[in-house]
């Protein structure tokens, strides 16, 4: 009898891309100490984490989401963004579909409004994809990965996704210690008048989605402004799919897999001087949904529930020197968040799990530009985390970490180059037993951007990074035997890359990448069994992880009013086991890795009705690493249709119609758990 | 001590009409020999591969996998657990799709499948554990703490039996089944005998036994198998073979899996966490005589040991095993198994393939007539 079963940027607009962007714009300027207190200025107002400066708030949407796809061509390292326009006019219809718009980036998607999604980057794994959330990065210390799925994007500003140390150098350690960090920004409204402004969007679709959100924003005062947002999501997620049991095909109904979601923020943001500012939110999140479990062949039965809730609090001060040499920023967050699982068809509650966890964090960064060309950031993070959960083998573990960073960058008209050193130090306990290993590390990394020619937009970078990943508090103390003297799981990524950014005619323009990459990944961690009942973790695993990258964006301009534009990427990425040469496994690509993916969207935009049509496909994967006979799951490629049309009413007035999945494919991303198939969702928004 | 119990246990007498193994009483008689044709092999499957079944085919000398697959064009279900053959027909209990496929023995076709929920409800009837046949019937535990019987030929529900918690094997013994139930491990096993002249269960813990998962009778006594439960640091303690005398035991000899054939136990003894001097797993293999209560060393031995039966009508050995990870040695369930044949005495006669997690072992029998 088995006793317990095994289960299961912020820095995008970058301060120092924008130092890149200055010494183009400026170069020709007069003096040095303009040109660099100029930069810094406009490092700090681009720089998403800041707010509320009035100079900030000048800006329109519009200028920052131009300077993010050109940061994007700059940028010593692959970084990719989406802004809250993108998302409209590619017909972009929730978190899991705008990422895959980014290239290089895998989402394990459960299915269905309520279905989890992670990202795991370039074959690295979801535990090891940092995400954070308006300049934060979200911590999950039990099993490393964050769900997506609580994200909608009624309240996404953008969304951006940085592989690679990029030259963006003003950041916390925490965030320089991810091979890849998804950033997660929410809608950033600063209105210059006094009076209320409101947000409104309701949205409804197939299989019972309700979603309505407002988000009200006020200035109070020069210097004040607050906003509250509040959203709710309903989804019955009952939806038809057809299973293939061999050559039997039956056509079945997603059932037991209703969800209701409260999501609530508020946003205080002060400019407290000229120089200094502090943005503080409050977040929490509610969501209940009862999980319909993988499929079985023969009956729809579950028994399982998931109620998650988070609460944090984050605040975020920065201020700069009156020469502008010195910046400061400095973070600091309250987290917490319970998992209630439970299983009713198993008597007694016996896989009934429950799992709290606690997060102390605070970081802070000093960005130090002594002369022209030449920046260097230090930053220091501390965080504490702890875990205890309803589990009769709970030993309370509990993290202390600190994380260093010292980087410096060289910047000169044609040339960036960046280096940094990360000094990691993970301090591990637990209440009722001796904690797993402590962990001290140096992690180098270096990247650089070059442009070709004088006057063209054509560059080429290269960065190299090694990064390594502490254990979970999961693969260290549970499922069963604790594996406390688990190693860090080693990563070494590699990028070359070329970067082109060209106005063809003044009807036409692009912005088109290609990134080749390797990443090395040793000592993996991996789960063994003991028996189907018992596992542990070990180091074992060798991975080699080679592909390329490439995006694209293109506009054509018919007039004024009408433009064509074109986005897409395309990912090969061949992720290999390369741990053992005799092996039957050697070179076997690992579960759940594509290796072909991508995606495309076509847009039209016009005066009478915006439409897109978009589409999104990944190649065959396999559902194990063994590739076992029948355990793959095939390719797909399936497409969507966006029209929306905004007019003034007084106030903006958005309505919106998706068709979903429009030819019905049915497919998987997750073995045995369904996609929906053909969809419908509406929406208004409407804000003053 | 429940005196009613132990009256219970001292009551029954010998295996008649009911057996684990399933004869088919009305074949039984002059003329006929029972033979076994081959061995069937269960397997559990994976989150990413249904549950299968193999079968070793006496007069080829080979193994086939994924036999119901391959007769039928459909999964046998998602987590296959258990099985036997009765009469004409095969059972396989397949615990996850909460189901029992009836197939011809001889073809493996299905000829029906029973939906446990639609006999017992959802709320008693998911996750059908194990099974045995007799007086026309058959007999399943679900976690739910039933134990349903269920007619061979109309497969209606004719009785249905509130036993402990999360029953798992049981025995039939003259006019009583007596069920082992597990817990699910928590320690509060305990067996229950169910009197089918009356329907009257009485459940009972017995001193020493904490994890029972299968049942044995032997020589007027009930033997239990019982996983045991782990320390502090999970390693697996207390499982092994014990007597059941009314509601205390006695250990015969530690082991994680066992069977009996004609009055000897052949058993394996992998608890886990145990290790020997130079760290390795420890594992044992064995042969214990119930006569002279005796321990035989048994030569063979398997890379990851998950089920052991002995054919009740020839004695052929058969241990199940999962095969290794080569990457990293440890048992890799997304990989077909294996089945080692034995002699009596363990010198290894063949190795035959098997699917993914082999979780029950059972014989193809039936009646030949002789002359």
């Amino acid at each position: 009898m088995p006793l317990v079963s095994y289960r299961e940027g912020a820095c995008f607009k970058s301060c120092s891309q924008k130092t890149c962007l200055c010494n183009l714009i400026f170069s020709n300027s007069r003096g040095r100490m303009r040109k660099i207190l100029l930069c810094i200025i406009l490092c700090l107002t681009y720089d998403s984490s800041v707010m509320a400066q009035s100079d900030s708030i000048l800006l329109d949407d519009v200028e920052v989401i131009a300077s993010a796809h050109k940061s994007s061509v700059l940028s010593t390292a692959p970084v990719q963004y989406l802004g809250s326009n993108d998302l409209l006019k590619f017909g972009v219809t929730d978190i899991s579909d705008a990422l895959h718009r980014l290239a290089g980036i895998n989402i394990l998607d459960y299915g269905g409004t309520g279905g989890m999604k992670t990202v795991s980057v370039r074959g690295l794994g979801s535990q090891h994809t940092g995400v954070s959330y308006d300049g934060i990065t979200l911590s999950e210390c039990q099993n490393g990965e964050i769900d997506l799925s609580r994200y909608t994007l009624n309240n996404v500003g953008g969304v951006s996704l940085a592989i690679g140390d990029n030259d963006d150098i003003f950041i916390p350690a925490r965030q320089a210690a991810y091979p890849a960090v998804l950033s997660i920004e929410t809608l950033k409204t600063l209105p210059l008048d006094y009076r209320a402004h409101l947000l409104t969007e309701i949205k409804t679709g197939s299989f019972g989605l309700f979603n309505p959100f407002v988000k009200y924003t006020q200035r109070y005062s020069n210097s004040f402004v607050a906003s509250v947002s509040s959203e709710y999501t309903h989804a019955d997620n009952n939806f038809p799919f057809t299973l293939k049991n061999i050559s039997l095909i039956t056509h079945e109904k997603r059932t037991h897999n209703k969800m209701d979601s409260y999501h609530g923020e508020v946003d205080l943001r002060w400019s407290i001087n000229r120089l200094s500012n502090l943005w503080t939110k409050v977040y929490y999140y509610d969501n209940n949904r009862l999980l319909p479990g993988q499929v079985v062949y023969y009956t729809n039965i579950s028994g399982q529930s998931l109620h998650d809730k988070n609460a944090f609090l984050q605040t975020l001060f920065t201020t700069r020197s009156n020469n502008g040499n010195l910046s400061l920023k400095v973070n600091a967050k309250v987290n917490w968040a319970a998992s209630i699982y439970k299983d009713a068809v198993y008597p007694g509650g016996i896989k009934d799990a429950s799992y709290w966890q606690r997060e102390y964090y605070t970081s802070a960064s000093l960005l130090y530009t002594p002369v022209e060309h030449i920046a260097f950031d230090y930053s220091l993070d501390y965080a504490y985390n702890n875990l205890n959960s309803s589990l009769a083998t709970d030993t309370r573990p509990y993290r202390n970490t600190i994380l260093q960073s010292l980087t410096a960058k060289y910047s000169v008209n044609r040339f960036t180059a960046v280096a940094r050193i990360l000094h990691s130090v993970y301090l591990n306990g637990e209440k009722d037993g001796e904690g797993s290993k402590d962990m001290r590390r140096l992690s180098p990394s270096f990247s650089l951007a070059y442009k070709l020619l004088e006057n063209q937009d054509l560059f080429v970078r290269a960065s190299y990074k090694s990064i390594f990943r502490a254990p979970t508090f999961t693969e260290s103390y549970y499922y069963l035997y604790g594996s406390r003297d688990l190693k860090p799981e080693i990563t070494t990524q590699f990028n070359v890359g070329i970067t082109w950014k060209q106005n063809l005619s003044n009807r036409m323009d692009f912005a088109a990448t290609l990134d080749a990459y390797i990443n090395n990944v040793k000592d993996k961690i991996v789960a063994v069994p003991y028996n189907m009942f018992v596992w542990t973790h070990i180091n074992v695993g060798k991975v080699l992880v080679h592909g390329i990258d490439a995006s694209l964006i293109a506009s054509y301009h018919f007039d004024s009013q009408q433009t064509l534009s074109l986005s897409g990427n395309y990912t090969y990425n061949k992720c290999e086991n390369r741990t053992m040469k005799t092996s039957e496994y050697y070179r076997n690509q690992l579960a759940y890795m594509p290796v072909h993916s991508g995606s495309a969207s076509l847009s039209y935009e016009n005066p009478w009705v915006n439409m897109s049509i978009h589409g999104t496909g990944m190649s065959m994967r396999w559902a194990n690493n063994e590739h076992y006979e029948g355990c793959n799951i095939p390719g797909y490629l399936e497409a969507g249709i966006s029209i929306y049309k905004t007019i003034d009413i007084g106030g903006k007035l958005t309505l919106r119609g998706d068709i979903l999945n429009i030819f019905n494919k049915q497919y998987n991303i997750i073995y045995m758990y369904p996609m929906p198939g053909r969809s419908f969702t509406m929406s208004a928004t409407y804000s003053f | 001590m429940n005196k009613r119990f132990l009256n219970v246990l001292l009551l029954a007498i010998a295996v008649i009409g009911l057996a684990s193994c399933g004869d088919d009483d009305k074949y039984q008689g002059e003329g006929l020999k029972t033979v076994s044709n081959g061995a069937c092999v269960v397997g559990y499957g994976t989150s990413s591969i249904p549950g299968n079944l193999s079968y070793i085919d006496y007069t080829s000398g080979e193994s086939t996998t994924n036999v119901f697959a391959k007769a039928n064009g459909s999964s046998l279900g998602t987590g296959a657990n258990d099985g036997l053959v009765y009469g004409s027909k095969m059972y396989i209990v397949v615990d996850g799709s909460a189901t029992i496929e009836v197939v011809d023995r001889n073809t493996m076709k299905s000829i029906k499948q029973i939906k446990t929920t639609d006999l017992l409800g959802t709320s008693l009837g998911t996750n059908p554990r194990h099974i045995i046949a007799g007086n026309g019937k058959i007999y399943f535990t679900t976690y739910h703490g039933i134990v349903a019987a269920v007619d061979t030929a109309s497969y209606a529900l004719t009785n249905k039996y509130t036993v402990g918690s999360y029953p798992e094997g049981l025995v039939g013994v003259g006019n009583y089944i007596y069920v082992a139930n597990s817990d699910y491990g928590m320690g509060k096993g305990s067996i229950s005998a169910i009197n089918l002249t009356d329907g009257s269960v009485e459940t009972e813990t017995i001193s020493g036994v904490v994890n029972p998962v299968k049942l044995f009778y032997a020589n007027n006594s009930l033997y239990v198998l019982d996983n045991g439960s782990y320390d502090a640091s999970y390693n697996q303690v207390g499982a092994g073979l014990k007597q059941i005398i009314g509601t205390s035991s006695t250990t015969l000899f530690n082991a994680t899996i066992a069977d009996l054939y004609q009055g000897n136990f052949y058993f394996v003894n992998a608890a886990y966490g145990a290790k020997d001097d130079k760290g390795n797993a420890l594992v044992t293999y064995g042969i214990y005589t119930l006569t002279t209560g005796t321990k035989t060393a048994f030569a063979g031995s398997v890379d990851s040991p998950a089920q052991i039966a002995v054919d009740p009508i020839n004695g052929r050995v058969f241990i199940a095993s999962n095969s290794m990870n080569a990457d990293n040695s440890y048992p890799d369930y997304n990989k077909n198994g294996y089945v080692r044949e034995f002699t009596s005495m363990g010198t290894k006669v063949k190795d035959y393939v098997c699917g993914s997690s082999p979780s029950a072992i059972f014989f193809n029998y039936g009646y030949e007539k002789v002359n």
